[in-house]
């Protein structure tokens, strides 16, 4: 099926990019295909770069969002249309989870990755319980007592793979409950009905403040500004990265004049105080990584997903 | 389907020993699909693979909804075999099939201009195939006169290529472009 | 506490506000009353105009075409027998026949006005007992919902019609249905047999547009010896509205009855109006004295069915606005909307923004107050859709339907599951199936199997649905449900005997 698309994509760039186009790109509307349903994480951070865009290029940027089967409908689709420019997509970890679990023949390697635009930063969250109430304790209950802490993941979604990533590290065992979403993870956790969880600032920072939850470790490299207090996994000797990235895609095929132009506008809108500003405000990092660099990331990382593969698989 | 409890008729609605055999005729085919199409597909989910973080896996739902299906339609069928032979009277099913899709006539016309316009609607894009459907199944469904034939024109373009604009040019929703027309 | 308040009326109540809150209504009411286009699609529209407002302002907009939207559903349910929104399946059962009957206006008068009252009702809940009703929410875990939708799936009784066999056949199709499709758990295909088509699943809105829109608009068009170019409804625009709303208010028990339905439905994060549709009807039903008047265009079902989904407005704030978690899809987008602005929306909201959130309670009033407005105004204008030849309104409607069905997901593929869905809704019909259980169905499946299978990956032990109490009240409340249910079909049964007896029910 890749090749069947591969092909048809390589056609229609053949067929469809005029030469002369890139000259002035771009000079009608992009659209832009979030292959996730509104309202999630990355519909609400693509929205505030579609209205960066706009607002950049002078050209109406309309966001699509074609969701289903963990973003490759959209994504599928999108590997259908020409390769002129005048169509973008987004992809985050979860695409090369599902490609390394076998649930699509897409990678992303199967795009032109223009750049990364956002990072979230993921938190080890956990409830507030008898048992343990930070990361040392919760690691030693856990090998006190080895499948006993109940995990809210997404099955076979970056959820998994993070914790995965913290299993692999620690040498312990979490038993796991299968949610949608994170929104989903924060309130079973919130309701006890779970014991540790993956979450962010925008989701379950007001709870910890509260004292509801505990954030136990952060997975940047370095502590965030939103939580100096919350120490990274790599100072509790794990080392792990547990980010989001988010970053913009072309087809495969289009012209390199095209790609280097959009690059060179999204860096522009990745400085936009505006745009920011509103990347922060729902908890998210706005960082950029041209086509070399986020070429680079996204390979390093398929081979830490390659290598845990085996602990997502049921 | 005598003195069943749910069968409260609506009052008036009387109908004949034989059509009523017809009736039940007809629902059990129904039920005799629905109920072998369920044994397969209960089949075929329980041939999915377990999971290992699950008690449950993916096919244990389907296979218990698809499992409770066929047992119903069996239920239902065997009750429709038994009053079909109380009744006792079936014939005329040919002419009584004729009949009734002879009613349904335009129905089935546009339900055949709905499957065909929707299958052209990736290749001659929005505007295009929805004038020529809104156009033909108005003047289906009308009859055809001077009035009628322009009256549907201006109907079908204002919520073809009318429509069209709106969503493109105010809500920045493509609705499908063709490959041969654009719009 | 006063301050916030004052605070935050005197941001709805500044005229732009006002003006586009107007917009936003009109807006909501519109899309709904189109057969295929929802709330959620026009609050998506709106979304990117808020990002301009203030985030008071930019709320209020979108709450006005939520609790527009509740109502529109209404239209095209009492008009055309379609139901305009997913939150409108259950209106169509008692405001269709009473429009059939000749009296459209009243329908709608008594739709709208119980829309009113159930908003009303449900802000009035959201202000005195937002935070212990939302954290009574928050403790449900995935035993209680289980349990709850085991309770829901009991209201198949109230919807089979005439034949309880089929409907609950229908009713089990529609939860077969819902497994097609990507696994809720894994994401791995299941029952797609390697189609792109059915890949990503049966999306809901597509099934219920293709049972419900595409089998009624063709049985409109069959030939039963009428002459075509005629209207669907017989010429008669009356509506009197003080009337109604005093008839409204003579149904105070099911008023009450089914808005506190639809707030605790709403309430509920996952769960939504059309659950709460078809529950406050089954309510009404249940405890009315005269059963067998419902779906033949009782006053009763109307208030029921409107009364509760419009109820689930409010109701789905409660958990947003006390805990920052969304009640549902359109909650979720409203929190984006906050959160662009820089409102970290959350346990603390009331706490950091009182003016926000107390705002927020004042735009849902102000919102349903501006619906009552424009319903009653463009009633007439409404009405008018009576009077257009079905040439012209089967067809268009049936566009409008394969709109909303693509514009859901911009996939062309659904518009291939419709078509195919269409039909079979159309042999069901025919066949006299009932189509709602299969829809209820449809909405259930899902949520069922989520729970059950989460529910036994945080314990193995089955008994846990009988140890915890909420779960083990549902649990009898649907026995209950279930024995009352058989008890009436016997009475049913012993009353019908000498006149039914050689009849069927078509």
């Amino acid at each position: 099926m890749f090749r069947k698309i591969a092909v048809a994509a390589g056609l229609m760039a053949a067929s469809m990019v005029a030469p002369a186009q890139a000259q002035n790109y771009p000079e009608k509307p992009i659209e832009f295909i979030v292959p996730w349903g509104p309202g999630g994480g990355s519909d609400t951070l693509m929205r505030i770069v579609a209205q960066g865009l706009a607002d950049e290029t002078g050209q109406a940027v309309p966001v699509i969002n074609m969701p289903g089967v963990g973003g490759n409908v959209g994504l599928a689709e999108f590997a259908k249309r020409p390769a002129d420019g005048y169509t973008i997509s987004q992809i985050h970890e979860g695409l090369l989870i599902s490609n390394a679990t076998g649930i699509t023949d897409l990678n992303w390697n199967s795009f032109m990755p223009i750049g990364l635009l956002a990072s979230s930063p993921q938190y080890l969250t956990l409830s507030k319980n008898d048992n343990f109430s930070n990361f040392e304790e919760m690691v030693a209950y856990a090998k006190e007592h080895p499948g006993a802490i109940r995990a809210g993941v997404t099955l076979a979604g970056v959820p998994h793979l993070h914790m995965a990533m913290i299993e692999d590290a620690l040498g312990i065992q979490f038993s796991y409950v299968g949610y949608e979403g994170t929104g989903q993870r924060i309130r079973a956790l919130v309701g006890g009905n779970i014991d540790v969880a993956i979450g962010d600032v925008s989701s379950a920072g007001q709870f910890v403040e509260n004292g509801d939850l505990i954030f136990a470790a952060v997975g940047t490299p370095e502590r965030t500004d939103d939580e100096p207090t919350v120490p990274t996994l790599k100072e509790l000797g794990v080392d792990a990265d547990l980010t989001v990235t988010r970053g913009v895609v072309l087809p495969k095929g289009t012209p390199q004049e095209v790609a280097d132009q959009l690059e060179a506008i999204l860096a522009k809108v990745m400085k936009r105080p505006d745009v920011i500003e509103k990347i922060k405000n729902v908890g998210s990092e706005a960082v950029f990584l041209g086509q070399e660099e986020y070429k680079t990331y996204l390979g390093k990382l398929d081979a830490t997903v390659g290598r845990l593969v085996g602990k997502l698989q049921g | 389907m005598t003195s069943r409890p749910e069968e409260t008729a609506t009052p008036g609605a009387f109908a004949s020993g034989v059509s009523r055999a017809r009736n039940e005729f007809a629902r059990l085919i129904s039920y005799l699909v629905f109920g072998l199409g369920s044994v397969y597909l209960s089949w075929r989910a329980g041939q999915l693979p377990s999971s290992r973080w699950e008690p449950l896996g993916a096919g244990s739902f389907p296979k218990l909804v698809f499992a409770v299906l066929a047992i119903l339609c069996l239920m239902a069928a065997v009750r429709a075999v038994i009053d079909i032979r109380k009744i006792g009277k079936l014939d005329g099913l040919g002419s009584a099939l004729c009949r009734w899709i002879k009613i349904r006539r335009i129905s089935f016309a546009i339900f055949g201009l709905l499957a065909v316009y929707l299958g052209a609607l990736p290749y001659a894009g929005f505007s295009l195939a929805t004038f020529v459907f809104l156009l033909i199944a108005q003047l289906l469904i009308a009859d055809i006169s001077k009035k009628t034939v322009i009256q549907s024109v201006i109907a079908a373009l204002i919520f073809s290529v009318g429509l069209n604009m709106l969503f493109a040019g105010v809500f920045n929703v493509f609705l499908p472009r063709g490959v041969l027309f654009a719009g | 506490m006063l301050d916030a308040f004052l605070a935050g009326a005197h941001q709805v109540f500044a005229f732009d506000t006002l003006i586009y809150m107007l917009i936003g209504s009109v807006a909501g009411i519109v899309a709904a009353a189109i057969p295929g286009f929802t709330v959620t699609m026009a609050i998506i529209l709106t979304l990117p105009l808020t990002f301009a407002m203030d985030p008071l302002q930019g709320v209020s907009v979108m709450l006005s075409v939520y609790v527009g939207g509740y109502t529109g559903g209404l239209i095209s349910a009492a008009l055309l027998g379609i139901p305009g929104t997913p939150s409108s399946v259950a209106t169509t059962f008692d405001a269709f026949p009473m429009a059939r009957g000749g009296e459209p206006g009243r329908a709608l008068s008594l739709g709208v006005w119980a829309s009113f009252f159930g908003t009303v009702i449900s802000t009035v809940i959201l202000i005195v007992a937002a935070p212990p009703l939302a954290l009574i929410a928050v403790k449900l875990g995935p035993w209680e919902y289980f349990s709850l939708i085991v309770f829901a799936l009991t209201v198949v009784a109230s919807l089979v019609g005439n034949s309880l066999m089929r409907g609950l056949i229908a009713g089990v199709i529609g939860l077969g249905l819902a497994t097609i499709g990507p696994d809720p758990m894994m994401g791995r295909p299941r029952l797609t047999f390697e189609s792109d088509i059915l890949m990503p699943g049966l999306p809901f809105l597509v099934v219920l547009i293709g049972i419900f829109a595409i089998s009624q608009l063709m049985s409109e068009v069959e030939d039963q010896g009428e002459k075509s170019g005629q209207a669907l409804i017989p010429d008669s625009i009356d509506f009197k509205t003080w009337a109604v709303m005093r008839e409204v208010l003579m149904h105070p028990v099911n008023l009450v009855r089914s808005s506190l339905i639809g707030v605790v439905i709403g309430a509920l994060p996952g769960a939504g109006g059309s659950i709460a549709n078809l529950l406050a009807y089954d309510q009404a039903k249940r405890s009315s004295k005269t059963p067998e008047k419902f779906g033949k265009g009782i006053a009763d079902g109307v208030v029921a069915s409107e009364a509760g989904n419009s109820a689930t407005a409010g109701g789905g704030l409660i958990p947003m606005i006390a805990l920052g978690i969304p009640g549902s899809a359109v909650d979720a987008i409203l929190m984006a909307a906050l959160m662009v602005h820089g409102v970290s929306v959350g346990p603390r909201l009331i706490m950091d923004h009182p003016d926000l959130a107390y705002g927020m309670f004042v735009a849902m009033v102000v919102s349903s107050l501006m619906m009552l407005v424009v319903c009653v105004l463009s009633m007439r204008l409404f009405l008018r859709v009576t009077d257009i030849p079905k040439q012209f309104i089967v067809p268009t409607v049936m566009i409008c339907c394969v709109i909303g069905a693509f514009a859901l997901n911009n996939r062309v593929s659904d518009l291939y599951l419709l078509g195919a869905i269409g039909l079979i809704g159309y042999g069901l019909k025919s066949l006299d199936y009932p189509l709602a259980p299969l829809v209820l169905g449809v909405i259930l499946g899902p949520i069922a199997e989520t729970n059950l299978r989460r529910a036994l990956m945080s314990d193995g032990d089955w008994t846990v649905f009988f140890t915890r109490p909420i779960s083990a009240v549902l649990l009898v409340a649907a026995l209950l449900s279930v024995i009352f249910s058989v008890r009436s079909i016997l009475k049913m049964r012993q009353k019908n005997r000498p006149a039914t007896d050689e009849q069927d029910g078509d």
